[in-house]
């Protein structure tokens, strides 16, 4: 009798513990592209445009993409600015359609469809007047590191993207009042706290624009209140969206000091 | 839209706010953004980006902007936002904004505004009144109009001799003295009884705005290769009226019904004009008892 019971007793832990096994993996697959930190969905929906077909479509064409939301930029009178990126490249969602209350939905990772028109804005490849659909599914990307490409014709592929940059160095900026100071409030300097925040980076062979947006990341993130208090010669490690003005102009996220 | 309808004589509203841009000038101008748009000779600055960047990458014939775009305008534009080897060597020429009749020209006239508002606390309106009048004063003006390219907005900043030397002095440099800039604001200077402000009124605003809408759909219709015909416009029409709300204005506007429905003056208001005139009283006795102590010494 007794043997009989140790023998379903362990029969019972050996069918519970393979049960729990097999809950976990389901429910590690429960949401496609898995929970943060998983992969990305490759397979597109019906009707829907691989990157590479993205990328080929003419600007004016329009473009229907599914992507992970990357960074929230703004919402004004139902139109929302978001990056978003998926498994092959990332995507400039610019004045999509968009309620306050599915704006609050458009969380980091968050799986979308977005239909629109392909435009491009002073070099800046965006998706405008788009509709947002929400799907199942959560990916946040890593950041690419992108340093080794400054100044080269291959950063242009990584447009949008997460993107990572280590050990350059806050090169001076030249206030309205001609002082050499670590960045300045706007382009010009003309600005005032809370404004973008604009400074100067070099990789030892040139020296590049880069940018904290303030409608991302503004006066109170850790990012604004850090390059504030970055030094000229300061040698930094960040990470941003790669935005494109005319040229890279990257939006900074974080920074770090070395 | 607003210069070519001022341009062609033809409705944009009247002061009292009543709506007049929906008409057949207006389809004709559009029918014109259409064709040109269609051929990518024409685009705009929210489609396509800064005018001056197209320009001085050699990507555009004519690029137009305001007085203060010109600083970022031409080969040798002190402001520049395109990297330098795109930029193309030309020499630049500036002229009025094109004109239907050019005889008798016409140019809006526009830029930053400031407005002092009713606040509960009279001492900021005060302090904001002072504020606007410290701005007008030749040297904030001269100074503005050095670095931004737009024109004083006093006859007496304008006629100053700091400013008079500044503009004597157009091609000494290509910064403070650039050229370009200096002569578009000669333009507009030398044309200033052919300028025109458009009326202020509950809901200009969203009337601007809508005029400017116009454009930027046919353009951007044209490029999705979309059909601009009759039935588009009238349909284009609809859709901006109710945009912006433009068929519930009601042609109210500053003369109209709204000035009853505010009431009289309140008290406070009444006061601070009364303070205000107190203050310029003060400021014109200091002046003359200045002038007459420099005229006994």
């Amino acid at each position: 009798m007794a043997k009989q019971l140790n023998r379903k007793n362990a029969l019972f832990a050996m069918f519970t513990f393979v049960l729990a096994l097999v809950l976990a993996a389901c429910g590690g697959n429960a949401a496609s592209g898995g929970a943060a930190g998983g992969a990305p969905d490759t397979e597109k929906g019906e009707g829907v445009m691989t990157y590479a077909d993205y990328s080929a479509a003419k600007v004016d064409d329009q473009v229907v993409i599914e992507a992970y939301v990357q960074g929230k930029q703004s919402w004004w009178e139902n139109q929302a600015t978001i990056y978003a990126q998926d498994a092959d490249g990332a995507y400039f969602i610019y004045n999509a359609q968009c309620s306050e209350e599915d704006y609050a939905k458009l969380v980091d990772g968050q799986k979308i469809k977005v239909t629109g028109y392909k435009a491009e804005w002073s070099g800046e490849i965006e998706i405008a007047e788009g509709t947002i659909e929400f799907e199942d599914g959560n990916w946040i990307a890593p950041a690419t590191d992108v340093t080794a490409l400054l100044g080269t014709d291959e950063l242009i592929a990584h447009q949008n993207e997460k993107v990572a940059f280590a050990g350059l160095t806050i090169e001076p900026s030249t206030d309205p009042n001609g002082k050499e100071v670590a960045y300045l409030y706007n382009w010009d300097g003309s600005g005032s706290d809370g404004d973008d925040l604009y400074f100067n980076v070099s990789d030892g062979k040139a020296t590049y624009s880069f940018t904290v947006e303030s409608y991302l990341t503004g006066a109170g993130t850790d990012v604004y209140e850090a390059v504030k208090g970055l030094k000229v010669g300061d040698t930094v490690d960040m990470e941003g969206f790669l935005y494109w003005y005319e040229g890279a102009n990257p939006h900074i996220t974080s920074v770090t000091v070395k | 839209m607003i210069q070519m309808l001022k341009q062609r004589g033809a409705g944009y509203s009247t002061d009292e706010g009543e709506i007049q841009i929906f008409n057949d000038d207006t389809k004709d101008i559009l029918y014109t953004v259409a064709e040109h748009a269609k051929t990518g000779a024409f685009s705009t600055f929210k489609i396509s980006g800064y005018p001056a960047n197209f320009l001085n990458a050699g990507q555009c014939i004519f690029a137009i902007d305001s007085s203060a775009g010109a600083t970022w305008m031409g080969s040798d534009a002190p402001l520049v936002d395109i990297s330098e080897d795109k930029l193309v060597q030309f020499e630049t020429a500036v002229r009025m904004v094109p004109q239907y009749d050019v005889e008798h020209p016409q140019m809006i006239s526009q830029g930053p505004s400031i407005c002092v508002f009713n606040k509960a606390d009279s001492q900021e309106v005060l302090a904001s009144w002072l504020f606007a009048q410290y701005l007008l004063t030749n040297d904030v003006q001269v100074a503005y109009a050095e670095t931004e390219g737009y024109a004083p907005v006093t006859t007496k900043a304008q006629q100053s001799d700091e400013y008079q030397d500044y503009l004597s002095r157009a091609g000494e440099d290509n910064d403070v003295h650039y050229p370009v800039k200096i002569e578009a604001t000669r333009i507009l200077m030398d044309n200033a009884e052919n300028t025109f402000v458009t009326p202020v009124f509950n809901g200009s605003t969203s009337l601007r705005d809508a005029s400017g809408q116009l454009i930027e759909n046919v353009a951007k219709s044209v490029r999705r290769k979309e059909t601009v015909d009759e039935a588009y416009l009238e349909n284009l029409f609809s859709d901006v009226l109710a945009l912006y709300h433009l068929d519930q204005l009601g042609g109210g506007g500053v003369g109209g019904a709204d000035k009853e429905a505010l009431g009289p003056l309140p008290t406070a208001s009444k006061a601070l004009i009364g303070v205000l005139g107190v203050a310029w009283v003060g400021i014109i006795a200091v002046a003359i008892s200045d002038e007459l102590k420099k005229r006994k010494s």
